[in-house]
């Protein structure tokens, strides 16, 4: 689609909804004068499946599998956010090995999804080697989760008051080997990306983010640690067992593509902490919680919600109306407000920045459609 | 909470102390609960905003006969969540307050994409997840699908 | 190739007769160059396996071509929306004869788990809009 005005001398260039950068069926519509942004309109909606109109379609059992097809990449934090939210509703108490389980495993699910981020990224921007590593990292992780759940990418492995399945032999020996290699390739992908030149000059003091205006836009995750202000979920809001644990809040201050990935590296070394502290302190004992009912019914009221995955803040808030099926279910994905300071960010850059911008943001489309 | 000490007495001075009732965080996720008539939606914006605070999210819940708009909002700094209900005859447009938070922009056009309501004053009204020309609210209550298994009916012109 | 009507079986490997088109038949097949066109979860799959460990190009099909009218096959991976259906479509016809669709994983061949009697945003499989040569479920 290329129209000229009379008036002026710029154009309109459709950025997809179907290009090279993997993230999906995203529309971004440039104005553009030359090679500068002088306008961006996102278009989402290609994804659409009706999630929300499911919800009140199905009972809350029955919505588990949805839950890991918004966010493929972080499929295990959703469904451990959504049995998180109707167990704290319906005072269900759940074993500790189960507490322990989902969290070791949403924390590999945080790491996978920053190896395919760091993947995508690199490959958005013209390199293709880092792309096969992080995949090759990132296929053991999915068996080992795929030993414990029985998928690679889509789970329902969590239910209302523990999980499914407990861990077996194979999981802890895949983790033995895994963690280790793991940490040695984090050290590879420092020397070979971090201090690349041509990374560097298409990173640094591109798509700068204040913290004003981050909480303008209400960013979260590590598109907000960015720029500073450290807000993560599993320090602010602590939920699960993570007052247990650990870790630091990855933070960087420039705000720009650069400190964003800089967050999401550190992340994935905090991420293996996690891992090997959940490993160490994993108790015995049973996986699901007795009695609770195939068709839970919480109580009648509203309640939210929040959970921090890997690319955000997810906030659930559901409206509950005593019977088996919810009356209201809202999904406040965290890609949804990312991408929406596109609008504001990508004007006066050069369209060959809208790549390396759009990719450190960290999109799934299907989580801004729902 | 230190924030909820400062805040509650400043909303229930400036909306009415009767509009606001604090809420059981631990069952039911949020510290504040606040019902707002429409009119006072940008002066709240505004006021939350200097205050330090940021949108987590608006959405609608159908209920029989009106619109229960809901706001969520929230702090970097510590672990805070206020409620704003506003509820609304269908219909009637409310305030929007996206010139104050850039963040509602995106959300007031899903609100209205999928319910239908109107937001008065935003800059880009239009639907943001159906395709543009769709005449359906899909989340009312009141919506049926044109065609059982809509699935195998599909209109390809191209717009 | 031994069986047809004008091979001479007489004549040993490596030398054989074919005609033409069986030879572009198998030059076509072991080089199949794929769009770029991931619209859902699967995509991730499909990303996978031109990644390292399942590689693709051991088959010659591993050179991904963003643009349709460069490739011979376009892989739908992912539910096709009503909103995305149309774009679908172009992009089928923008490609360039001989050309082959695979439909992959259960969304793209019938909708898959968000099919039910109120949906009105997708549309179940591919095959409503395009000719499928290929389903892939899962």
């Amino acid at each position: 689609m290329l129209r000229k005005t009379l008036t002026e001398d710029s154009f309109y260039l459709n950025m997809g909804p179907q290009h090279p950068s993997t993230h999906g069926v995203l529309h971004l519509l440039l104005k553009l004068d030359g090679e500068h942004i002088l306008e961006c309109k996102p278009v989402v909606g290609y994804s659409h499946r009706g999630h929300e109109h499911m919800a009140q379609n199905r009972t809350y059992l029955q919505f588990m599998p949805n839950t890991s097809r918004m966010d493929y990449l972080g499929g295990l934090c959703y469904n451990h956010a959504y049995c998180l939210a109707l167990e704290k509703a319906c005072d269900i108490e759940v074993p500790l090995r189960a507490r322990y389980i989902r969290l070791l495993l949403a924390e590999l699910n945080r790491l996978s999804s920053h190896l395919l981020w760091f993947g995508a990224y690199l490959l958005d921007l013209g390199a293709f080697t880092p792309f096969l590593y992080a995949f090759d990292d990132r296929e053991d992780i999915l068996e080992i989760m795929g030993e414990v759940t029985g998928s690679r990418l889509t789970y329902s492995y969590c239910r209302f008051g523990g999980v499914v399945r407990d861990l077996n032999q194979n999981f802890f020996d895949g983790l033995k080997i895994f963690i280790p290699k793991m940490r040695s390739r984090l050290k590879d992908y420092r020397t070979l990306v971090s201090k690349n030149v041509i990374f560097i000059n298409r990173t640094k003091d591109i798509g700068v983010i204040t913290p004003e205006r981050a909480r303008a836009w209400a960013l979260t995750g590590p598109n907000l640690r960015g720029s500073g202000v450290a807000y993560d979920l599993r320090r602010m809001e602590p939920y699960g067992l993570y007052p247990e644990f650990d870790f630091e809040v990855c933070t960087a201050d420039a705000g720009d593509c650069y400190a964003r990935y800089e967050v999401r590296m550190a992340e994935m070394e905090q991420c293996l902490r996690i891992i090997e502290q959940s490993l160490a302190k994993l108790p015995d004992g049973p996986i699901q919680a007795e009695g609770v009912p195939q068709w839970i019914q919480p109580p009648a009221g509203d309640y939210s919600y929040s959970y921090e995955t890997p690319r955000g803040e997810l906030g659930i808030y559901w409206v509950a109306d005593g019977s088996r099926v919810p009356q209201r279910m809202k999904w406040r994905t965290p890609s949804f407000t990312n991408i929406s300071i596109l609008s504001e960010l990508l004007p006066g850059t050069l369209v060959a920045d809208t790549v390396a911008i759009l990719g450190s943001i960290d999109v799934v489309v299907p989580e801004i459609d729902r | 909470m230190s924030f909820l000490a400062d805040i509650e007495p400043l909303l229930a001075e400036r909306f009415g102390a009767e509009n606001l009732a604090p809420v059981d965080y631990g069952h039911r996720g949020y510290h504040l609960a606040l019902a707002l008539d429409q009119e006072r939606l940008r002066e709240l914006a505004q006021l939350l905003w200097e205050q330090g605070c940021f949108l987590e999210y608006i959405t609608a819940v159908d209920q029989p006969g009106v619109l229960e708009l809901v706001y969520f909002f929230g702090r970097l700094d510590q672990l805070f969540r206020l409620k704003v209900t506003v509820v609304m005859p269908k219909g009637v447009a409310v305030p929007s307050i996206s010139t104050i938070l850039p963040a509602a922009d995106w959300q007031e056009r899903e609100v209205f994409d999928m319910f239908g309501q109107k937001f008065a004053g935003h800059p880009d009204l239009r639907r943001i997840l159906l395709p543009d020309d769709s005449d359906f609210h899909p989340l009312l209550k009141s919506f049926e699908p044109e065609h059982k298994h809509g699935g195998q009916v599909v209109n390809l012109e191209r717009k | 190739m031994v069986d047809h009507p004008r091979a001479q079986p007489e004549l040993k490997p490596p030398v054989q007769l074919a005609l033409l088109d069986d030879i572009l038949g198998i030059v076509r097949a072991n080089s199949l160059w794929p769009m770029t066109f991931g619209i859902a979860c699967c995509s991730i799959e499909l990303m996978a396996t031109g990644a390292s460990r399942f590689d693709l190009d051991r088959f010659g099909a591993g050179v991904f071509r963003p643009s349709p009218r460069q490739s011979d096959v376009m892989v739908v991976a992912g539910t096709i929306s009503k909103k995305m259906a149309p774009t679908v479509v172009t992009l089928y016809e923008q490609m360039p004869a001989p050309k082959w669709v695979i439909a992959m994983g259960n969304c793209a061949i019938s909708g898959g788990p968000f099919a039910y009697d109120k949906q009105y945003a997708i549309v179940n499989g591919t095959d409503v809009i395009l000719p499928v040569d290929v389903y892939v479920p899962g």
